[in-house]
């Protein structure tokens, strides 16, 4: 069986698990705050708030809204005790794999039409300057990329752990974490998975104590952060991988 | 042939034994009961027949082959089994669920139908899973277990939680299946009874140790015929009897004494009224399943 009919049935075993649901959940609160906050910006600098905006928020409602997801996609699995008959068929694996895949889908889908729904919203309020489509599609990028890192952690204890309170914990913490560490430098930031939303920013942020004068600028994208993140991820996977092939039903 | 072999099965967590030593061999087309107490290490054998839990020692053979990594998965597509709690997914309805299983088993709608009409739940297959009773819960996961008519069925404790009437239409389902569908059944049980009525050959396991195995006629065979006295003093009558060189046991509610040729059996009658004891009846006893059970393991066989 190829692993695009497994990642099929991830989708099909989620039915009525309202994952879309959660989604349009999340969109709908980054629809609110977006418009509260672009309302109030400068058009001229609309571009490089949004751009600066969107992972900051991210790092907040993000690493819950994931935690949801992969609970939401693990759930069943241990209320109905299906690991005994699935392994019966197909390797532990594959399925990990196949549910990473079906999530990956879910988390691309909520970026992206995030991006679009900010896209939409810095268009209605007219903000000057030429569309930034590059640093846009990197913003999207890098939010998908830390986003996967968040995921891979949480389906990972979702799989092995059967109750879901404690990953739904997890996800909580990083909400807080992944705010919080913000405030630090970017040097702390990278020990922390939740804080690669804020050593991904394409636009970074100056803070005058004396004047207490805020200056947004833009920056290169930190390849070297994103080379972190994918060590980062390579051992999430790792890790959560062969523990759950290794368990014992 | 046998379609299970097991050679030396061991498995241990920590510092205790669950499984020990187990040397399994289960004939094909039978209907094998493996039965013990709770606890006794049946699930945790069963797992291990299907590479759910890696044995600390040991090797499986598996319709003529031994299991490893590698031919696990093709072995086990000839394999039905549904272990413990019945598996299903709340959110999808008996249809889907079974599809899901028919999916990764690569079989079709025909097979499903089949299935569904075997375990008589085809009228509520459009119902959620979750809405399911336990019985029909478990009756999902044997038609799961079912599907595409498999060889080798493998059925741990399938009745637990059943209604007595979910209990009886269960039996009498696994009762067909090798006749029906040439299939062979393993099902276990810590109900004595059960396998009495379903198994043509039964495995009995205690701590993890394999104390019988055989047909079970030859379980029967284990059986001593024997004199039952009863009496108003019991322990008179036993050393009154002993006086004249008969050997006796106490039972539970009786002097238990060898089967005895008519002429000593007169005597021993003759002895008893004679001396006091209250002789109310002898008969000739055969110890029961349940006495054979208890003599292997020590333990109660659950009824």
């Amino acid at each position: 069986m190829s692993g695009l009919k497994f990642v099929r049935l991830e989708f099909f075993k989620s039915r009525r698990q309202h994952i879309f649901l959660l989604q349009a959940g999340l969109l709908s609160f980054l629809l609110i705050y977006f418009s509260a906050t672009f309302s109030r910006k400068n058009a001229g600098t609309g571009w490089m708030d949004l751009v600066y905006t969107v992972p900051l928020i991210d790092s907040l409602v993000f690493p819950l809204g994931i935690a949801a997801i992969a609970s939401r996609l693990c759930e069943a699995e241990h209320k109905g005790s299906t690991y005994k008959l699935l392994e019966t068929m197909m390797p532990p694996c594959r399925l990990f794999d196949a549910k990473l895949a079906c999530g990956a889908v879910h988390v691309g889908v909520l970026c992206l039409l995030q991006t679009a729904l900010a896209c939409a919203l810095g268009a209605a309020q007219q903000f000057d300057g030429p569309f930034p489509a590059g640093r846009l599609l990197a913003m999207t990028g890098a939010v998908f990329a830390v986003s996967m890192l968040l995921f891979s952690l949480q389906l990972g204890l979702s799989l092995l752990l059967a109750n879901q309170i404690i990953p739904l914990t997890v996800g909580v913490a990083g909400s807080f974490l992944g705010l919080f560490i913000m405030v630090f430098p970017q040097i702390v930031q990278r020990f922390l998975p939740w804080g690669y939303y804020g050593v991904l920013m394409l636009v970074r942020m100056e803070w005058e104590p004396a004047t207490q004068h805020t200056q947004f600028f833009w920056a290169d994208f930190d390849w070297f952060g994103l080379a972190l993140l994918g060590v980062w991820l390579a051992v999430s996977l790792a890790v959560f991988r062969t523990a759950f092939a290794r368990r014992e039903v | 042939m046998n379609v299970i072999e097991t050679h030396a099965l061991t498995k241990r967590y920590g510092t205790v034994n669950r499984v020990e030593q187990l040397n399994l061999h289960i004939p094909k087309g039978c209907v094998y009961g493996f039965l013990g107490p709770n606890g006794a290490g049946k699930s945790t054998t069963l797992k291990m027949v299907l590479g759910l839990v890696h044995p600390t020692q040991g090797r499986v053979t598996l319709l003529g082959q031994t299991m490893d990594n590698k031919n696990r998965l093709t072995l086990l597509r000839q394999v039905g089994s549904l272990i413990e709690n019945p598996s299903y997914y709340g959110n999808l309805t008996g249809a889907e669920n079974m599809q899901v299983a028919a999916t990764l088993r690569g079989l079709g709608q025909a097979e499903i139908d089949e299935a569904l009409s075997a375990v008589r739940l085809d009228s509520a297959k459009d119902r959620l899973a979750a809405q399911y009773s336990f019985g029909m819960k478990q009756r999902l996961g044997l038609a799961m277990a079912l599907l595409g008519r498999p060889p080798l069925l493998i059925l741990d404790e399938p009745t637990n939680g059943l209604d007595p009437a979910g209990i009886q239409e269960m039996r009498e389902l696994i009762c067909t299946l090798p006749r029906q569908y040439d299939m062979t059944v393993v099902i276990s049980s810590h109900l004595l009874s059960e396998i009495d009525q379903m198994a043509t050959q039964t495995g009995i396991i205690q701590a993890g140790r394999l104390l019988f195995e055989g047909t079970l006629t030859e379980l029967h065979a284990h059986s001593s015929h024997g004199l039952a006295v009863h009496t108003l003093d019991d322990a008179k009558a036993a050393i009154v009897l002993r006086q004249h060189g008969f050997a006796t046991k106490q039972g539970s509610d009786c002097l238990l004494l060898p089967l005895l040729k008519d002429a000593d059996a007169a005597k021993a009658a003759y002895l008893l009224a004679n001396s006091d004891t209250g002789l109310l009846r002898m008969a000739e006893r055969q110890s029961s399943l349940e006495d054979i059970f208890l003599a292997l393991t020590g333990k109660a066989a659950s009824l």
